[in-house]
């Protein structure tokens, strides 16, 4: 009897012929895997592992084992016998039920199972599920294995996505203290420190038939690397942590192998003969009938997706973090780079515009009078302007910037023209400093204006309100106007003209000036195409009497001054405007395609 | 010698121009310098300009030769000047905020008032007028053009003041949506709020193209007098 036992290697106890592992120490015996092939599995992949627990664990067990060495030489021989006596009758159930495919399983996985069933609660999943897949009945047609192929690398799929996302949110260990550590739990820790390669590591451990096999088929490829249960041993080595995060890779592996098979012919057969292979060293056969498994797994997707939630989670916050401690910091967000592609495009594109816009201006000026009507707004402009004499007076109102001067003066100057054949008396004023230079440019382009002086009214909104306000009723009305302003604001003129690019600039006039002139006096406004949108709503309620807005409207109103204008500025405009529109266009064009694109590519299959 | 002057002035600006122009390859040191003379050149004029314009006849010339009415009307401004002054040391910044909030609120009331009187008013007024049968009927016939222009102006008014409410009632403050009445008039004002906008838009962009034509033709005279003809 007691050369039937099995010596353990670790701890010299004697164990049971069909032990796997050592009933007193925890370890696997090596001998009762000692089969062809399968040997250097269990070799190599504890060898590491038990290499790192020699030095301490036999330590931490050899305390424990002489303070109840000797309990134990005292109820060993009992506890063998019955265990023996357990695996006979195991013995006699199975060779009672035995099948001619029982007959032919070798001898080492027999005693395997029977050491499963007598001890469940040691055997593992893998265990577990072979059991449980021995029940299930085996199919008979040859056609059935495609889809049962296929059901189990849906199955391998699962596990694999599941085992991925699992290490993700393992809960934070707490700190074991120094002391109680074991020297192997310290060499781990370090060798996740110093970021060894696991991968390495595990492959090392892989014994050579497993790499063959993964050469040879992709179906045993799948086993050795996609299966879970068969990665089970390798997760005991700091490797595991490291595996499993790779699942994602490890998955398109899966999908490429599962390809592969579903490819018909030749290929199907041998694929189908692997498949009987690895049944036969497995132990079990996925049948339709696991659907029931399937299922289980499928119960715990809404985890998955919770998991999935928690890491999209995780990844956000961290982004925001980032910019959050970016802010501020130079070059992070305005460099990003370019591509050099659309770089050279749009460099492309303004150079044509430039050459678009500049050929006519510079193939020559042509003056000639352009015809056209003039809208409702320009002609209530001209008319209140042809109907000033020489005895009334007009305020013009400076109220521009010297970025908008260019269009501002080539709208203007027509007005100014016409005032000056109307032989009124002029007062220039101007809310911005630039406005005093900027007036003298205006006037000295103008035909025969005599230049005289642009007043500053200071303080924007309040310098407005002070020109309005009627201070004869006021105490300090001598104490004001005889010298502070000195009467040079007067408001008493017949017509008021707003030269202006802003709209809040014009429309503090219309707002705080405008309803103080009297009801005989006009207000009439001279607006850039930007702002005359804005404006013409102020026309419709009759607060303006005139608006000029654009290149176009001026070029009519000098045509209607009997003057001539230049063509190659309106041809270069409207050349300007026609690319703009082109632009947008192709813009409009383009982004629909782009957005369009990524849901035609998520059509497909 | 004025001939010369202008030569001189042409040759800046079409350099200035260049430099501005070289933004097309990208940010570099050129466009960056041109942007920094426009800043510091702008601010220098308008500080001297301001001095000499305000301080100067405002403020140092009543004190200096003005009577006694001068002084008084100066000392208010000058101690709110000097308020001001006072920011710039730390220790005193919290007496800027009086002349500050003495702005902030005038230049709030004359808002409020200016935008009442001056837009608001006069703004609703034309609205409702413009629903006057007078002002529809040429005739006895309805003029269709008034009448549509009137629709779309009271809709776009409308709608467009519907998009800006963004209330809930007490009670129905849980839900977090607008009620499906106010929502859907506010999308119809994001359609004219969206028009306008793009208006706007394109002006900004005609100002470019006419900022672009004058430089041009500055740039074209300016060879024209270096070369001649």
């Amino acid at each position: 009897m007691s050369d039937d036992l099995l010596i353990c290697p670790h701890c010299g106890e004697e164990n049971l012929p069909s032990a796997t592992r050592c009933l007193h120490c925890g370890l696997p015996l090596e001998e009762a895997f000692a089969i062809d092939g399968l040997q250097d599995i269990s070799d190599s992949l504890t060898a590491d592992f038990v290499k790192d627990e020699d030095d301490s664990l036999p330590e931490l067990f050899r305390d424990l084992h002489e303070e109840a060495d000797s309990q134990k030489k005292a109820i060993k021989f009992d506890k063998l016998s019955a265990e023996e006596s357990t695996a006979d009758e195991v013995e006699q159930n199975d060779a009672k039920e035995g099948s001619q495919a029982e007959e032919s399983t070798p001898e080492w996985l027999k005693k395997i199972r029977q050491r499963a069933k007598v001890e469940e609660d040691s055997s593992g999943d893998l265990i577990k599920k072979v059991n449980a897949r021995d029940d299930i009945p085996q199919p008979s047609e040859p056609s059935q294995v495609d889809s049962e192929f296929e059901d189990w690398l849906r199955q391998i799929r699962l596990n694999a996505r599941r085992d991925s996302i699992q290490p993700h949110v393992d809960e934070p260990q707490e700190p074991v203290p120094v002391e109680e550590t074991p020297s192997w739990l310290k060499k781990l820790r370090e060798m996740k420190e110093t970021g060894e390669e696991p991968e390495a590591e595990e492959k090392e451990t892989l014994p050579e038939w497993v790499k063959e096999d993964q050469v040879s088929s992709p179906s045993e490829n799948l086993l050795a690397k996609g299966h879970p249960e068969h990665t089970q041993p390798i997760q005991l080595t700091p490797g595991a942590t490291k595996e499993s995060t790779q699942a994602p890779g490890n998955l398109n592996k899966v999908d490429e192998a599962g390809s592969e098979q579903a490819k018909p012919g030749k290929d199907q057969e041998e694929q189908g003969d692997n498949l009987q292979t690895i049944i036969g060293q497995v132990g079990f056969t996925p049948g339709i009938e696991d659907r029931a498994f399937l299922d289980e797994f499928e119960q715990e997707r809404p985890e998955t997706a919770d998991l999935l939630l928690l890491r999209s989670q995780r990844d956000r916050a961290k982004e925001l973090k980032d910019m959050v401690e970016n802010e501020g910091k130079a070059g992070v967000l305005g460099k990003q780079p370019k591509n050099p592609r659309s770089k050279f495009f749009l460099l492309v594109l303004y150079l044509l515009v430039l050459s678009v816009v500049a050929l006519p201006l510079l193939t020559g000026f042509i003056d000639s009078k352009i015809n056209g009507t003039m809208q409702p707004s320009s002609l209530a402009f001209f008319e209140s302007i042809s109907q000033l004499s020489a005895e009334d007076s007009v305020l013009v109102v400076i109220d521009y910037q010297p970025g908008s001067s260019a269009e501002m003066a080539l709208i203007s100057r027509p007005v100014l023209d016409h005032i000056t054949r109307q032989e009124v008396e002029k007062t220039f004023i101007t809310t911005y400093p630039e406005g005093v230079w900027l007036s003298s440019q205006l006037m000295s382009h103008g035909e025969s204006q005599p230049e005289t002086d642009t007043y500053y009214l200071p303080g924007a909104k309040i310098g407005l309100m002070n020109l309005s306000i009627d201070m004869s009723g006021s105490p300090l009305n001598g104490v004001v106007s005889s010298g502070f302003f000195d009467n040079q604001y007067d408001i008493e003129y017949d017509s008021i003209i707003i030269l202006t690019d802003s709209f809040n600039g014009g429309r503090n006039w219309l707002e705080l000036v405008g309803p103080f002139i009297s009801r005989d006096a006009s207000l009439l406004m001279v607006a850039s195409t930007q702002e005359a949108t804005m404006f013409l709503p102020y026309f419709d309620s009759a607060q303006l009497d005139g608006l000029l807005a654009g290149l176009n409207e001026s070029t009519l109103y000098n045509t209607a001054l009997d003057n001539s204008s230049s063509t190659s500025i309106n041809k270069s405009y409207q050349a300007g405007l026609l690319i703009m529109v082109a632009c947008f266009v192709i813009g409009i064009i383009t982004s629909i395609g782009a957005k369009t694109r990524p849901e035609l590519q998520e059509d497909k299959p | 010698m004025i001939q010369s002057v202008d030569l001189i002035i042409g040759a800046i600006s079409f350099i200035l121009t260049i430099m501005v122009f070289s933004y097309l390859l990208g940010d570099n040191f050129f466009f960056r310098l041109a942007s920094y003379l426009l800043v510091g050149v702008a601010s220098g004029y308008t500080a001297a300009f301001l001095i000499r314009k305000v301080i100067e006849p405002y403020l140092i010339t009543p004190i200096i030769q003005g009577g006694f009415e001068q002084w008084l009307l100066v000392i208010f401004p000058l101690v709110m000047c000097l308020l001001l002054v006072a920011m710039f040391f730390p220790r005193f910044t919290r007496l800027g905020s009086l002349p500050l909030a003495f702005l902030a609120g005038i230049v709030a009331a004359l808002t409020i008032v200016g935008v009442s009187f001056g837009t608001l008013v006069p703004q609703l007024t034309q609205v409702v007028e413009s629903f006057d049968p007078g002002n529809l009927l040429v005739g006895p016939n309805p003029d269709y053009f008034k009448i549509t222009d009137a629709l779309i102006m009271f809709i776009g008014m409308v709608s467009s003041l519907f998009y800006f409410h963004f209330g809930l009632s007490k009670r129905k403050a849980i839900s977090a949506t607008r009620p499906k009445i106010i929502e859907s008039m506010a999308k119809l004002g994001q359609i004219f709020i969206g028009i306008t906008l793009g208006a706007l838009f394109a002006g900004v962009y005609s100002a470019a193209l006419l900022a672009l034509i004058s430089r041009i033709i500055e740039s074209r005279d300016f060879f024209i007098m270096l070369f001649g003809s």
